[in-house]
């Protein structure tokens, strides 16, 4: 997979902006960089990792914490077999007893992000439970920086990023600059990992249309 | 200065051509820190991804309990672990009018419109529940050091919102929100904002443009919570 540095994506955005760093400054482009690296994370799920469920199950114990690092609570498995996510609701109607239920866990429902509750209670506890999800991805800070990822997300992390330092220009010259979001938005649909998400749509209003662009 | 709200705010400033903190007095740091809170909360609110259980005392007789400051909004009502429908105030009035003064084991919730200070069972309970403080983080409780869980002690959990505290400072924490996602998304809520209030800053093109972005933040949020399973 292609490494790229801090300072070869600031060179990129800037090479669209004439290298203007009066305009557009160094910080002002990292933080940028940045920002569209997080967004690109959360929706693309880049850093997914699967980690143990400290302390295993415990016998009894409903409701567990997400593990750190974990962000995004993915998938949970019990001794490598991945269990049935439902939502708290399901869960209570569908089983109208399971606090009371015991055996090994079969189904997760997540309460939020943080904590989720596992069903049936472990029995005995001591079994081997992991969770897979998408964790906080590293900033770059220094010049040297590395990222190591596709081709694909480095060119879009380089057209958004352009775009957006964009956001202070006046009138015409952003609202041009903006329609990158539209395309940004097209190729993500594709790669997100999640594939019930509802996008926004962004389009240019009458006044400051530079080209007819409609939505997405 | 330093901290995620910090470079949310350094970035705020680059996009208001204000680097390095806003002085041209077209808009303050406090009203911009208003505005962060606004679109926390809203955040929050539409994204549904920080939540919290609450477990207390069900008593006889008594149809009405006390909504904690801790939640923004419930969402969910257990009665002894039992999973309770919501069921809107005027619809159990219309079903049947004797559910305000009918005892029996509750089945459904309801929130009086307008407010979220408390919910009401229907029926009112018939029983009281075991005795203990009310508790956060599970439907099981600790009473006199014991782990009792909640077909033993029949008290009532509520599932809901956390509500965050408010942003004072730039080098506050962030309430709630992790850190990440607020990186990528909150300034566009903030710079909505700002964008079409009704004043000099007022630009259409770019409350648009950021209102798209704060609403793919929102929308990530909904579907991290209600991914269907594969």
């Amino acid at each position: 997979m292609p490494v790229v540095t801090l300072a070869d994506l600031r060179t990129r955005v800037l090479a669209g902006l004439d290298s203007n760093t009066a305009l557009y400054p160094t910080r002002n482009i990292d933080l940028v960089i940045n920002q569209g690296l997080r967004r690109i994370n959360l929706l693309v799920g880049l850093t997914q990792v699967t980690v143990p469920v400290p302390g295993f199950s415990r016998a009894a114990q409903q409701v567990y914490s997400t593990p750190s690092p974990i962000l995004i609570p993915l998938q949970v498995y019990n001794e490598g077999k991945r269990m049935e996510k439902v939502t708290m609701p399901q869960l209570a109607q569908a089983y109208r007893r399971w606090f009371r239920d015991s055996g090994p866990p079969r189904r997760w429902a997540p309460i939020g992000i943080t904590q989720w509750v596992s069903h049936p209670a472990d029995s005995t506890g001591g079994r081997f439970l992991e969770m897979a999800g998408v964790s906080t991805i590293a900033p770059l800070t220094q010049s040297d920086s590395v990222i190591s990822m596709p081709d694909q997300f480095v060119d879009l992390l380089v057209d958004y990023a352009r775009s957006r330092v964009m956001l202070k220009l006046p009138g015409a010259p952003f609202a041009g600059a903006s329609l990158a979001y539209q395309a940004m938005i097209r190729a993500l649909k594709s790669l997100s990992i999640w594939s019930g998400m509802k996008w926004p749509q962004y389009w240019l209003l009458k006044q400051t249309d530079p080209g007819g662009a409609k939505g997405v | 200065m330093a901290g995620a709200l910090a470079e949310i705010y350094e970035l705020l400033c680059h996009d208001l051509c204000e680097p390095g903190g806003v002085r041209l007095g077209l808009v303050t740091s406090d009203h911009l820190l208003a505005l962060a809170n606004e679109a926390l909360l809203e955040m929050l609110r539409e994204g549904g991804i920080i939540r919290a259980i609450y477990t207390q005392q069900i008593e006889h007789g008594v149809a009405g309990y006390a909504v904690p400051d801790g939640f923004m909004r419930v969402d969910e009502a257990y009665a002894g672990g039992l999973f309770l429908d919501f069921t809107q105030a005027s619809d159990l009035d219309s079903n049947s009018s004797q559910w305000r003064v009918v005892l029996d084991r509750p089945r459904n919730w309801s929130q009086d419109q307008g407010t979220t200070a408390e919910i009401r069972l229907a029926p009112a309970p018939n029983y009281n529940g075991l005795p203990f403080d009310p508790q956060w983080g599970d439907w099981a409780v600790t009473i006199s050091g014991s782990v009792v869980g909640p077909g033993t002690h029949r008290g009532l959990t509520m599932v809901g919102m956390k509500k965050p505290t408010l942003i004072t400072s730039w080098s506050d924490p962030i309430p709630l929100l992790p850190e990440e996602i607020a990186l990528a998304y909150l300034g566009f809520g903030i710079l909505e904002r700002v964008f079409r209030s009704d004043n000099e800053m007022r630009d259409d093109q770019k409350a648009l443009y950021c209102r798209a972005q704060f609403n793919e933040g929102i929308a990530l949020l909904q579907s991290i919570m209600g991914e269907p399973e594969e």
